[in-house]
């Protein structure tokens, strides 16, 4: 393989994807927004210019904008080990629970249980996700504890949800 | 870990574990297929021993073959990342040791590392000295404690005692130092809490030493026993290519022949200061990663003589930290490091306050895990123990 500068793959995506955003992060990472359709698209043409690792894949609540981030690490790592490229692929999307994204699952395999993961958090469903389950919680748990709207209960002794549901929303 | 139910008696190829008998009670359901072949489902965990912590595997068997694994976590789950956005980063260095409970001062290492990239924190060298010394001290603790607890996944409780006998002496050192043993809390933003004391380069020195010699005894106990050799070699294979494909990293990368590791590939602290080996296996099965580990170990050791040889005995061991911390607004960052179980991440979101705005935690193990469910079709049961053993999962960081 031969040995690309780190970077190289983000500008190759700003040629591909004329709406994509690059910017850079305060420790030097490139960052690259592309816009919700082109979300497959622009992880498609990564993994095929050589990002083969992903590392993580979360997402970010900002309630205040009324916006949820899907953010993606990713490496390329070569037979050698040693890390030839980096990226931060990001999308946004509205904010509310059941907003759905493209699974990039059939990418990179290690996604999936990452996509869960945002699934039980912050309840993005991922179109085409494998398995797509909660993965944290409980599976009968019925909200997303890591959207900054989330209302902690105390466990249930006995007084009912409704009651709790009333009294959070007498304190807001 | 309670080697209690150690009785029953095995098979030459140490067929089933003796704590599987255990599961079998728990018989979930023998389903009937068209065919008239039948299948057990077994559910493995999340209180059985070999399951490290609280796993829990839901196995379809055909005889004593896995056909199907499902791995389920989250029994450990503590709510850390929305728990973290409710603290100021200073308040927060300490909490990080939970996650990976096992490797606390790479936790903290990490958490440092990324809030110092948000914050622009200089850290002064005798710290970087301080923290490599404590991180390495610490991986060859948790890899101890690996040895051997896998060796006894495989029916070998001599190693398990040797190994945490081993481990007793590394834990010791912690408390010389940071006065904790398995949760030290000694990182602080931009430095270290304290100098070693004067009591500690002798201690170190001897430590050290009797570790060399622990671990010609332990490769004479495990390593060329031919029980061991037959349980391990051309279990669990995978292909460099699944492993990078699944996120694995660690020891699960580097015994599929690929050296990655944090430590070289993108230096950080100052360990591009440093000679030493990255161990690669050649085949990636349970064999290659438990030899990878073994190594590391050496190589740690390596690494703390280097670093106490170079260390300057004055200096500041903390930056100077303005008196109210902020994070430039919207800013975030990723940092990672090499913890004894791979590529641990820290990913910080700020919203220009003193406080995260949002943290996601890439544990290494949970990337890990995730290959059992692909490796353990076609399997025997006794061999998914000890494939489950060989991806060193901490259910701590999994769950977070």
């Amino acid at each position: 393989m031969t040995s690309q500068p780190a970077g190289a793959v983000a500008r190759a995506l700003k040629e591909r994807f004329s709406d994509l955003v690059l910017e850079e992060s305060v420790d030097g990472w490139p960052v690259a927004t592309v816009p919700r359709p082109a979300w497959a698209g622009a992880c498609r043409k990564a993994r095929e210019m050589g990002l083969n690792f992903l590392a993580s894949l979360t997402a970010v609540h900002y309630v205040d904008d009324k916006e949820m981030h899907v953010v993606a690490h990713l490496y390329r790592i070569d037979r050698e080990g040693r890390l030839q490229d980096r990226l931060v692929l990001k999308t946004r999307l509205p904010d509310a629970v059941g907003e759905s994204l493209p699974s990039v699952a059939s990418i990179w395999p290690a996604a999936s249980w990452h996509e869960r993961e945002v699934y039980d958090m912050f309840g993005i469903t991922f179109e085409g996700h494998p398995d797509l389950r909660r993965i944290l919680m409980e599976a009968d748990f019925d909200a997303h504890p890591l959207r900054k709207d989330f209302v902690d209960r105390k466990p249930n002794l006995g007084v009912s949800r409704q009651t709790l549901a009333k009294d959070a929303a007498s304190k807001r | 870990m309670v080697p209690g139910d150690a009785k029953e008696e095995r098979g030459a190829n140490g067929a089933l574990a003796p704590a599987m008998a255990q599961g079998v009670d728990e018989l979930e359901a023998i389903e009937k297929l068209e065919d008239g072949s039948k299948f057990l489902e077994l559910s493995m965990g999340p209180q059985h021993p070999s399951t490290h912590g609280v796993l829990r595997l839901a196995v379809r068997l055909d005889g004593e073959q896995v056909t199907e694994c499902k791995v389920d976590i989250g029994y450990l789950h503590r709510s850390f990342e929305k728990f973290a956005e409710t603290w100021q980063f200073p308040q927060l260095a300490p909490f990080v040791d939970r996650n990976d409970y096992l490797a606390g001062t790479l936790n903290e290492h990490a958490y440092c590392l990324a809030v110092e990239r948000l914050l622009g924190l200089e850290v002064p060298e005798r710290a970087e000295y301080i923290r490599v010394i404590m991180a390495e001290l610490n991986r060859i603790g948790s890899h101890l404690i690996w040895f051997g607890t896998f060796a006894m996944d495989l029916g070998a409780t001599t190693a398990f005692l040797w190994a945490f006998g081993a481990r007793e002496r590394l834990y010791d050192l912690n408390e010389v130092v940071t006065g904790g043993r398995m949760f030290p809390q000694f990182f602080r933003l931009g430095g270290v809490r304290n100098d070693f004391p004067p009591e500690f380069f002798p201690m170190v020195e001897k430590t050290l030493n009797d570790l060399e010699k622990s671990l010609a005894e332990y490769h004479g106990l495990v390593t060329g026993n031919p029980i061991f050799r037959a349980r391990t070699q051309g279990i669990g294979h995978l292909s460099a290519e699944q492993a990078i494909a699944y996120g694995c990293s660690g020891a699960m990368l580097r015994g599929s022949g690929v050296p990655y590791d944090v430590r070289r590939a993108d230096p950080y602290s100052i360990y591009d200061r440093f000679e030493f080996d990255i161990p690669v296996g050649e085949n990636g099965d349970v064999y290659d990663r438990y030899i990878v580990r073994m190594r590391e170990i050496e190589e740690s050791i390596k690494i703390v003589r280097q670093a106490l040889d170079g260390y300057p005995r004055k200096g500041p061991i903390t930056a100077k930290l303005p008196r109210r911390l902020k994070a430039p607004q919207g800013a975030h960052v990723y940092a990672h490091v090499e913890s004894p179980r791979g590529d641990l991440g820290v990913f910080i979101v700020s919203d220009g306050t003193d406080q995260p705005y949002r943290i996601k935690w890439r544990a290494p193990s949970f990337s890990n895990l995730q290959a059992v469910e692909f490796l353990a079709p076609g399997l025997m049961v006794a061999d998914l123990v000890a494939l489950v053993g060989s991806v060193d999962v901490v259910l701590g960081e999994v769950d977070r």
